[in-house]
């Protein structure tokens, strides 16, 4: 470790708070989150060389901030994202969705059910703000047809908050999971049976709570369950199919992909190219298909999350040559040394508090590279792992599926204040955490 | 990153209009005519001969309404108003001297049309040369529309009219003039390709309208099994596409949407359909 001065320290540690709170006052602003990070980048760059922080790789001809970059992250998140949008374009999401609307028989209860099982499941499998456009979307049409428009919100608020809970399904399913886990050496199959059964308890307990909450009842006579059975005829699933050739490809794709990024690091010749690979593989695949137009497909990659990514990670290594990280530690490492049940549990609440005014990626971040070391089945990674995801569920600026949800809410023209979100969802919000509490003490 | 206007789009394009057919009751009848004496009875027999389709099922209430009974359009329109029958059947040029006049309806039947609720059923006059065969049988019935889906009234009214044995011809027409109007806004907004824009709005148009026709005739031949139902969708000049239609199939009975929504009056089509097509009977609803 070289020599920083305290002062260094100090002013580098105001640029991460800057950072980060540009990136909690992102709508303010009017900025998208690359711009912000990419900005800060700069500057950082800029000042470690003026400071004599960076020190570029001994055998290394690439310009010093290219290694900077977690690559391996970056290549996972591209290669899903492609993969995705390609297969989604099949239409098989959208078909699953309203196939279990008509299964439902218009019964709001039943629709609920469906809905959230579905929103967990694309959560996992997509990113959270793809499952929640699809489901939120879909919720709004139904509920328009089946004239139940007073329980839209309801069911709203409730997938916003089931996105959270079902990004940590698998390692894939969120960019904290992607940054934590991997920094951790976690294998996507021990992160999902490790996740797995506090996501089910979680979204039981959700749904549980929020058919309460907003009285969403059964229908109790028999005209309202046929006519409620009629109105969901009218949806046709098929509608969204294109081709059926397409269609039948992406879900054998789909399921290979799952299967492909489970066994990637047991699988030899895989093991070694990595998850990246297994992704990108994937994609290019998918990208066959419509290899005639693939620029559709590029131009729906999100390259303001990629940027944003690659720009956060510059940041944080010249952090971590300024010691910010070092000092931030020092803070980490006296709540974790409030013992082995105090510890964690102070990880997670203080780390699902800050990640719910800002967010979640650079907290992860940080405490990845802070927890760098730490043997991989330790809990203290599981507590920051639903500390990091969970925290977005009580704000709705917390996480960008939530934010998603209130976009959806507001274009319904329902009210929803910033306020009323808060009051509405931070009871969600306890009970997954104190049931996330139990499950990093007793269960990870 | 998926557009959430786009995957709303998606989801709504997903929710058919189903066809809800019903079969129109016809409880009672007013013919309204300018005869009178033996004349009239002749001319109520022949109609009545004429719509026996509608005796099939039910007892019908026939109202005969003739020259004796009536000396204004307000005596009329307040006979209609009074007896409130599910039909009215009546013919161009009522109370008039010169009953071959083009190009209009005739203040009595215009009043029909444009001043009642019920449907009104307008034929040829009985002096007309077209009279006798225009009502001859209602085996081949043509419902015309430019916007078919979600018209089940139309749709079951055309379906009530045929008979057993019959042919109903269901027509979407979208109307050209109508298109070309928005297809030439979207031109003029840089944002919008105005070729894809065409042909994803054509596509989507003519596609809703056969989605929800092929659906009818399945539902046609499970109820009509009888009832042979032929399908058109396209796009062209309404009033010219739906004349040119009518000489083709040499169709009993034109089924059309007068009233505007919301009021009574008839919209623009629907009256130059009802003055072109002089030798055809004519319901409209």
């Amino acid at each position: 470790m070289h020599d920083v001065s305290m002062t260094t320290t100090f002013l580098f540690l105001a640029i991460l708070v800057g950072m980060i709170l540009c990136l909690a006052l992102e709508e303010k602003l009017h900025a998208k989150k690359s711009v912000i990070t990419g900005v800060f980048a700069v500057v950082c760059l800029l000042l470690g060389e003026v400071f004599h922080l960076l020190h570029k790789p001994p055998d290394s001809n690439l310009p010093l901030y290219i290694p900077m970059i977690d690559w391996s992250v970056i290549i996972i998140i591209f290669g899903s994202s492609l993969f995705i949008d390609v297969t989604s374009r099949s239409g098989i999401f959208a078909w699953t969705a309203i196939k279990l609307t008509k299964m439902s028989g218009g019964d709001p209860v039943k629709l609920l059910w469906y809905y959230a099982g579905i929103t967990v499941v694309f959560s996992a499998v997509l990113n959270n703000v793809t499952a929640m456009i699809i489901v939120g979307s879909l919720s709004a049409v139904s509920l328009k047809k089946l004239e139940r428009q007073n329980l839209l919100l309801g069911f709203l608020l409730i997938e916003g908050l089931l996105t959270n809970v079902g990004g940590l399904l698998t390692l894939i399913s969120s960019i904290p999971n992607i940054i934590v886990g991997t920094t951790a050496g976690i294998s996507f199959v021990t992160f999902f049976y490790k996740s797995a059964p506090y996501v089910l308890v979680a979204t039981i307990a959700t749904v549980v709570m929020g058919q309460r909450a907003f009285a969403i009842e059964r229908l109790a006579t028999e005209d309202q369950k046929k006519n409620a059975a009629e109105l969901v005829k009218s949806f046709d699933e098929n509608e969204s199919v294109m081709s059926r050739p397409f269609f039948n490809f992406s879900w054998l794709l789909l399921g290979l992909f799952i299967l492909g990024i489970a066994t990637a690091s047991v699988t030899p010749y895989i093991d070694e190219l990595g998850m990246g690979f297994v992704a990108m593989a994937f994609a290019v695949i998918a990208l066959v298909r419509i290899k005639h137009e693939p620029e559709k497909a590029y131009v729906a990659i999100d390259w303001d999350l990629l940027l944003f990514f690659s720009y956060l990670f510059i940041v944080i290594h010249v952090m971590e040559g300024a010691q910010v990280l070092h000092l931030i530690g020092q803070g980490i490492g006296s709540l974790i040394a409030l013992g082995d049940s105090v510890g964690p549990l102070a990880l997670l609440w203080s780390g699902s508090l800050a990640s719910s005014v800002t967010d979640n990626v650079p907290l992860a971040a940080v405490l990845a590279k802070i927890l760098q070391g730490t043997p991989s089945d330790s809990n203290l990674w599981w507590a920051t792992i639903f500390g990091c995801n969970l925290g977005g569920n009580f704000t709705p600026i917390g996480s960008a599926s939530t934010l998603v949800a209130v976009a959806i809410i507001h274009k319904n023209k329902l009210p929803m204040s910033f306020g009323g979100f808060v009051k509405v969802a931070a009871p969600f919000a306890v009970v997954q955490l104190l049931l996330a509490s139990v499950y990093v003490l007793f269960v990870v | 990153m998926l557009d959430l206007d786009q995957v709303e789009s998606q989801f709504r394009a997903s929710v058919k209009v189903r066809p809800k057919l019903e079969r129109p009751q016809v409880g009672s009848v007013l013919v309204i005519t300018d005869l009178e004496g033996p004349a009239k009875d002749e001319y109520a027999a022949r109609i009545r001969k004429f719509l026996r389709v509608l005796d099939d099922e039910q007892l019908v209430s026939w109202t005969v309404t003739g020259k004796e009974d009536l000396s204004s359009v307000r005596e009329m329109l307040a006979r209609v108003e009074k007896t409130k029958p599910d039909l009215i059947v009546a013919y161009r040029h009522l109370f008039e001297v010169d009953q071959d006049l083009p190009h209009s309806l005739g203040t009595f039947a215009d009043m029909l049309t444009q001043a009642t609720s019920s449907p009104v059923l307008l034929l040829p006059p009985p002096s007309h040369s077209a009279f006798a065969s225009a009502t001859d049988d209602t085996d081949r019935i043509l419902v015309v529309t430019n916007h078919i889906v979600g018209a089940h009234g139309l749709v079951s009214w055309g379906l009530r009219m045929v008979e057993k044995g019959g042919r109903l011809t269901l027509a979407h027409i979208e109307d050209d003039a109508v298109f070309a109007r928005y297809i030439d806004a979207i031109a003029k907004i840089p944002g919008i390709d105005t070729a894809v824009a065409n042909e994803q709005i054509e596509k989507k148009l003519l596609g809703e309208a056969r989605d929800y026709l092929e659906e009818t005739r399945a539902q046609i031949a499970k109820s009509h099994p009888e009832v042979e139902t032929t399908l058109v969708v396209r796009r062209g000049h309404t009033v010219k596409e739906y004349e040119a239609l009518v000489k083709e199939g040499e169709y009993d009975i034109v089924v059309f949407n007068t009233k505007v929504e919301d009021q009574l009056a008839m919209h623009g089509v629907a009256y130059s359909l009802a003055v072109e097509l002089i030798e055809r009977p004519l319901l409209m609803l």
